[in-house]
């Protein structure tokens, strides 16, 4: 419903200002720079129009319709099946259905390359689909939870739960839609994933992965722009309509008089239904943390030299890997440099000709450190020929368990406390600019134009976004800064500062009108309003969009791969070290990372009676 | 053949809880075929429950529920589905499905009833037709004036054939010369198709012409009179 014309404003203006200037440095200006460069350089369009890019996006999109294929198939049931029925331990399985989302899909990666023979844009899809069907499952519980009581009831009447079932459908399957559209988004703008795929099996590219390496090569930032630009159309074309839609359907369905639904009784089916949320929940989240506990505890390592070309790649470019394969190296100091240097060189060549003298003038190149943990870590485990320690029993394992976080602790304990700053500082910058934000797209008069201008930063590629930050931040005058943590702050509150504004707007649309306008007659100022009276309303969504942007900062990586100072996150970390090889150190910092991220929900949940609330 | 067998609805005991609260009952209630009983009381008395437990969608915690002799429901034993209960309800506010036109809400309780086709439009335009509610076959129910919702939801509940027509306070979002005409129209159904309706309301003057008899509810939610 469309919200009727008022004669004063609801949003308060010095508030507006203020949000719109934090949205514009911390999400804009970096992509506003790109666009700038690339007007300055618009023959780098032309580079696009070729055989090649075009299969590559074909590629990209099949990869994303796959996964978002499959997180429609396995999010919507699960989705409805743990929010309206019987099924058994609902809650639980509903709380524990969210993790899949807030695993980096790098380690569902880690796991499933393990258990499964699947490889290449297959394996990814699934990895993806399954990674991100709790966004699905969310919109399909927001949507099912909606339909009142009594419209469910007349179908019941009507013929029981098939009846419910095909009157509701048409309901839910909209929202489902949007959620495995968001799912399409997520995955065509993936980096990570398909690089470390592509290192544990057949080799194969997609187009986020094009914008990295076009940019490493030679630190081209009109191509590297260029070439994202069918990425963000793709987006754009996905995320628009979406906006539109929740516009017009406003969020407000459900009034005084609505009856919230009570559990569908499934009867027979209530087994079977439990045994396939089971199976979800097992395979999304159970498995691949249950499969890094075992690996901490001694099970079998991956270990093998063959990797180190996979991690040359990803710091020489692609390009090398397409025209001048670099042998697989020996696993010591001298190789990993060798490797890295040889990679580089041959970038440099595939890309025309740059002289390899020339280095990237935005981006300092990085460089392999024989004294990074994951480095130390993967030399000391190929000195050993022990390729499972698993024959002790539990005793055993509980040892290697201890041994193995006491050693991802002592070489990583700065990463990963630097990765929790980083994430604490995004989110606390975040979310009082997504309440002001979301507060102006929800009751402001251009709110669908905001909304499209704060989403886009997480439209664009991630490793766009990164580019953006250097070129924005990497000057003498700012030198400081950029070398500072204070950048990968600012950067993860950028980029996730989108997140947590839909979620603050859909709270707020969903927040009665009404109780603002009474306010607003008992003289409470645009300000005093929105903190006194809308805030108390909406907090749990607040503390929703810090978590959010809190688990999506300690898992960033398409962003973080970029900025040097964005290299001593602990995720940073175990994206080298899965490079070189799998032992008990990456599992071990893989576990203390997924810790990290499920810490806020988890302490939400054991101390906090109220449901936090993502959507509202 | 007990009063029981004879009765159309026949209600024993009957408590309706949630988690310990009482919130109706105990309830004792026979109503005869083709009888109209207005059921009335205070807001929160249980009167809207006592529909929904007769429709089978509340779960008794002590007490039956008969219906044409058949026990449909009993406290911690096996029911009878909602569905299968020859029982159609007339929710509060129409309940009716946003997503379907006037035509489809119809098709849709048909096609349960396994009637399919040409068959299925006939017959929805004949209910259409008896609720006074032609020309609209394409509209979709947000659209519809409180009125023309009414009707519709009125002819969803007919579209199952039902022996049994429990009204929740249908005429509630009315205005007075729609809420009369509604009533008409819902007594001289209830007549000419031989249902037995009981039809819950806080207004009792409003239907009381219509009405074989009225009972009332207290604000306990047990049955205390029989005024008629």
């Amino acid at each position: 419903m469309a919200a009727p014309h008022r004669c004063t404003a609801l949003v308060s203006r010095p508030l507006l200002a203020a949000g719109l200037l934090g949205m514009f440095v911390l999400c804009l200006l970096p992509l506003l720079l790109m666009a700038e460069r690339l007007l300055e350089d618009p023959a780098a369009i032309t580079g696009l129009i070729e055989t090649r890019t075009f299969l590559l996006l074909l590629w990209t999109v099949l990869l994303g319709l796959g996964a978002a294929g499959i997180a429609l198939l396995v999010g919507l049931p699960f989705g409805f099946l743990v929010s309206r029925t019987d099924v058994l331990g609902g809650p639980l399985l509903r709380a524990v259905g969210i993790v899949p989302i807030l695993l980096p899909p790098i380690m569902l990666a880690m796991t499933w390359t393990m258990l499964l023979p699947l490889r290449g844009p297959v394996m990814c899809a699934l990895i993806l689909g399954f990674s991100s069907f709790p966004l699905v499952a969310l919109f399909t519980a927001r949507a099912a939870e909606r339909i009142d009581a009594r419209r469910e009831e007349a179908a019941l009447l009507t013929g029981g739960l098939g009846a419910v079932l095909a009157m509701e459908l048409p309901l839910i399957l909209p929202s489902a839609l949007g959620g495995s559209l968001l799912a399409f988004v997520v995955a065509i703008n993936d980096f990570a994933l398909p690089d470390y795929v592509s290192s544990v099996g057949r080799k194969f590219n997609v187009y986020a992965g094009e914008v990295f390496s076009t940019w490493q090569v030679d630190g081209n930032e009109a191509r590297a722009v260029a070439t994202a630009l069918p990425l963000l159309a793709l987006t754009a074309a996905v995320v628009l309509p979406l906006l539109r839609a929740r516009a017009r359907r406003g969020g407000v369905t459900i009034d005084a008089s609505f009856q919230h639904p009570r559990p569908l009784k499934l009867g027979p089916w209530r087994a079977p239904a439990t045994l396939f949320c089971l199976a979800v929940v097992t395979v999304g989240a159970l498995l691949p943390i249950g499969r890094l506990t075992y690996e901490s505890g001694g099970g079998s390592r991956v270990f093998s030299g063959v990797s180190i070309r996979r991690d040359a790649w990803s710091q020489g470019g692609g390009a090398a890997q397409n025209t001048n394969p670099v042998p697989a190296p020996t696993l010591n100091a001298t190789g990993v440099t060798d490797a890295v240097a040889a990679a580089q060189a041959a970038a440099r060549a595939a890309a025309g000709g740059s002289p390899a003298s020339v280095a990237a003038p935005q981006g300092r190149q990085r460089s392999v450190d024989p004294a990074a943990p994951e480095v130390q870590a993967a030399l000391e485990a190929s000195a050993t020929d022990d390729m499972s320690d698993f024959g002790g029993g539990l005793p055993a394992f509980g040892r290697n368990i201890a041994k193995a976080f006491a050693r991802a602790l002592d070489l990583s304990r700065e990463s990963l406390l630097w990765s929790l700053l980083f994430a604490l500082g995004a989110a606390t910058l975040a979310t009082p600019l997504a309440l002001i934000l979301g507060h102006a797209i929800a009751r402001g008069r251009r709110g669908v134009t905001l909304e499209f201008l704060a989403i886009l930063p997480l439209a664009a590629p991630g490793t766009l976004f990164g580019i953006g930050s250097i070129v924005l931040w990497n000057h003498d005058a700012t030198g400081a800064f950029y070398d500072s943590g204070a950048l990968v702050t600012v950067l993860f509150a950028g980029r996730f500062l989108a997140v947590a504004t839909l979620i603050c707007a859909g709270a707020v649309r969903s927040f009665d009108r009404r109780l603002e306008e009474s306010a607003e007659l008992a003289g409470a100022s645009p300000a005093g309003r929105l903190f006194g009276i809308v805030t108390p309303g909406i907090w749990t969504s607040l503390a929703g969009s810090w978590i959010a942007v809190f688990a999506l900062s300690v898992r960033e990586l398409d962003a973080a791969v970029l900025v040097p100072a964005a290299n001593d996150t602990a995720m940073f970390r175990v994206f080298n070290a899965v490079h070189f090889g799998r032992d008990d150190f990456v599992s071990a910092l893989s576990l203390l990372v997924v810790f990290a991220i499920l810490l806020p929900g988890l302490l939400w949940t054991l101390f906090s009676r109220r449901r936090l609330r993502f959507l509202p | 053949m007990s009063t029981r067998q004879q009765a159309a609805i026949a209600i024993r005991g009957l408590t309706v809880q949630a988690g310990d609260k009482r919130i109706m009952g105990p309830v004792d209630l026979d109503v005869a075929e083709g009888e109209h009983v207005l059921l009335v009381g205070p807001s929160g008395s249980g009167k809207s429950t006592l529909l929904r437990a007769i429709a089978g969608l509340e779960a008794p915690a002590a007490g039956e529920v008969h219906l044409f002799g058949r026990t449909v429901s009993v406290a911690g034993g096996a029911s009878v589905a909602p569905q299968d209960r020859e029982v159609g309800l007339l929710f509060q506010g129409g309940a009716l499905w946003p997503h379907m036109t006037v035509l489809q809400t119809l098709l849709f309780v048909l096609k349960r009833r396994g009637v399919t086709g040409a068959e299925a439009t006939a017959r929805a335009h004949e209910l259409l037709e008896l609720v006074d509610l032609t020309g609209i076959d394409g509209q979709k129910a947000p659209t519809l004036s409180g009125g023309e919702a009414q009707r519709l939801s009125l002819a969803r509940a007919l579209a199952s054939e039902p022996r049994i027509l429990l009204l929740d306070e249908p005429l509630g979002p009315l205005d007075a010369p729609r809420r009369a005409a509604l009533l008409d129209q819902l007594s001289g159904l209830g007549t000419r198709l031989g249902l037995t309706v009981l039809h819950v309301t806080h207004d009792p003057g409003e239907a009381e012409r219509v009405a074989s008899r009225t009972v009332s509810i207290s604000d306990e939610g047990t049955l205390s009179a029989a005024s008629r």
